[in-house]
């Protein structure tokens, strides 16, 4: 069993990376979408309405697949690895636009109109007055789904990508047995387990103190 | 004197079909203290957020300390600088605490600058706010109901604050039915109903011996709790 250990710690440095790429990416333009619909500009809000209900809708299988075997036909071909990466973070994009938008959304409208009062620009009053009280409402919701979206990158073995359940997958066939897989669930809980525990404590760290 | 520093002439505002504000007239004198009363729905706080132009009015015109504040080439976020507004229900940001010493010195709460709003009560909370407008230095303070949300035993340290600043010849434009502070503070009373300035003059007129029956009738109601 020890000796598909290397392959199985290959798997979690790929399923890391992918991991960080997609919440990194995912979250800073789900951030950035909530960002520009506060705005009210009304065609851009359709767009991304739009988008997001897209991919909120559409399975992130489908989305992965769509992307690996999909562009090819349009002359643009993504490794495994990169439509992995963009399926999820496209998909982190549009639930965690929802979150940010609530978050932007609950904060009470008087608050808006004290720091407009007191001379502060849209753009202040967004960034200095709105968005902290908007992320902390988020953080629970963001946490949740962020976590399970990362997970997804389990599906990234269906499009030939190296990470944990793909090296797991594969040594089981060498060997015969279903150890590799068992090192591979292992693996999931001793690189997820930490995140769903600071997760946890992140939310209650900045729960709201009235 | 010079002339008002507020001067608001023909304002209108349409909520859809709501006609909230049906071309209401509006100066007041530099130090002056303004009480506009009225029963709910009349437009008192749409008149007031109009003056710094929270509310857009529909027509009218509205010039504080010399700028026009409905002219597209003012800088409003400038302008709203020298007009301080205080809310009903105080606003302040949960996420801040009141820091700036100087302007708590004169809410008397110094000792609270590091409190968060969580932390404080809400006479004291309001005097935050009160001192949060206070701080830019404005050339008028508008006041929303300020004590509408508070305890009774809370609202004597607000309006203590308000005479204070008053003395300190601020020019205060207050929404408010404390008849009390307005008798013995306010150099004129306004009283709106269904969006217009029914009646105006001071306090001792408008609460004794008022022209208008609405007026009248309006009073009364307030007075006999």
């Amino acid at each position: 069993m020890l000796k598909y250990m290397p392959d199985i710690l290959s798997g979690v440095v790929v399923t890391i990376e992918l991991a960080v790429l997609i919440v990194v990416t995912g979250i800073a333009a789900g951030l950035a979408l909530a960002l520009l619909r506060s705005l009210a500009i009304r065609p851009l809000n359709w767009l991304i309405i739009g988008v997001v209900d897209l991919f909120r809708s559409l399975p992130p299988l489908v989305v992965i697949v769509l992307i690996y075997f999909g562009l090819p036909s349009v002359n643009v071909s993504p490794s495994g690895f990169v439509s992995t990466w963009l399926s999820l973070a496209f998909v982190l994009m549009a639930f965690s636009e929802e979150i940010f938008w609530a978050g932007i959304t609950s904060v009470a409208r008087g608050q808006w109109e004290a720091a407009r009062s007191t001379g502060l620009s849209f753009g202040q009053t967004l960034m200095h007055v709105v968005l902290p009280q908007a992320l902390r409402l988020t953080i629970p919701p963001l946490t949740n789904r962020t976590i399970a979206i990362t997970k997804g990158t389990a599906l990234g073995t269906v499009v030939a990508v190296t990470e944990i359940l793909g090296q797991a997958s594969s040594a089981m066939s060498n060997s015969y047995n279903p150890s590799p897989l068992m090192l591979g669930a292992a693996a999931y809980i001793v690189l997820f387990f930490p995140v769903v525990v600071a997760a946890r404590w992140v939310e209650t760290k900045f729960a709201w103190k009235r | 004197m010079n002339g008002p520093i507020v001067d608001a002439r023909g304002l209108h505002k349409h909520f859809g079909a709501l006609h909230v504000l049906r071309g209401v007239d509006l100066r007041v004198a530099e130090r002056e203290l303004v009480f506009v009363i009225g029963p709910s729905g009349s437009g008192k706080s749409t008149l007031l957020r109009c003056l710094n132009r929270l509310e857009e009015p529909s027509s009218g015109k509205v010039v504080v300390d010399g700028i026009d504040m409905l002219d597209p080439r003012t800088d409003i976020n400038h302008a709203r600088q020298r007009i301080g507004m205080v809310f009903q229900s105080f606003n302040l940001y949960p996420h801040m605490t009141a820091l700036g010493r100087a302007a708590l010195e004169r809410v008397g709460l110094a000792d609270r600058a590091g409190h968060t709003p969580g932390q404080l009560s809400g006479g004291q909370q309001q005097r935050v706010a009160i001192a949060r407008s206070i701080a830019l230095e404005p050339r008028v303070m508008l006041f929303d109901e300020p004590t509408s949300a508070l305890d009774p035993e809370l609202v004597g340290s607000v309006l203590e604050v308000m005479r204070s600043l008053r003395e300190s010849g601020m020019t205060m434009i207050v929404v408010s039915h404390e008849m009390g502070f307005a008798r013995n503070a306010a150099d004129r009373v306004l009283f709106m109903d269904g969006g217009a300035i029914v009646e105006e003059g001071p306090p001792a007129v408008i609460f004794e011996d008022p022209a208008h029956e609405r007026t009248r009738a309006f009073i009364g109601q307030i007075q006999r709790h």
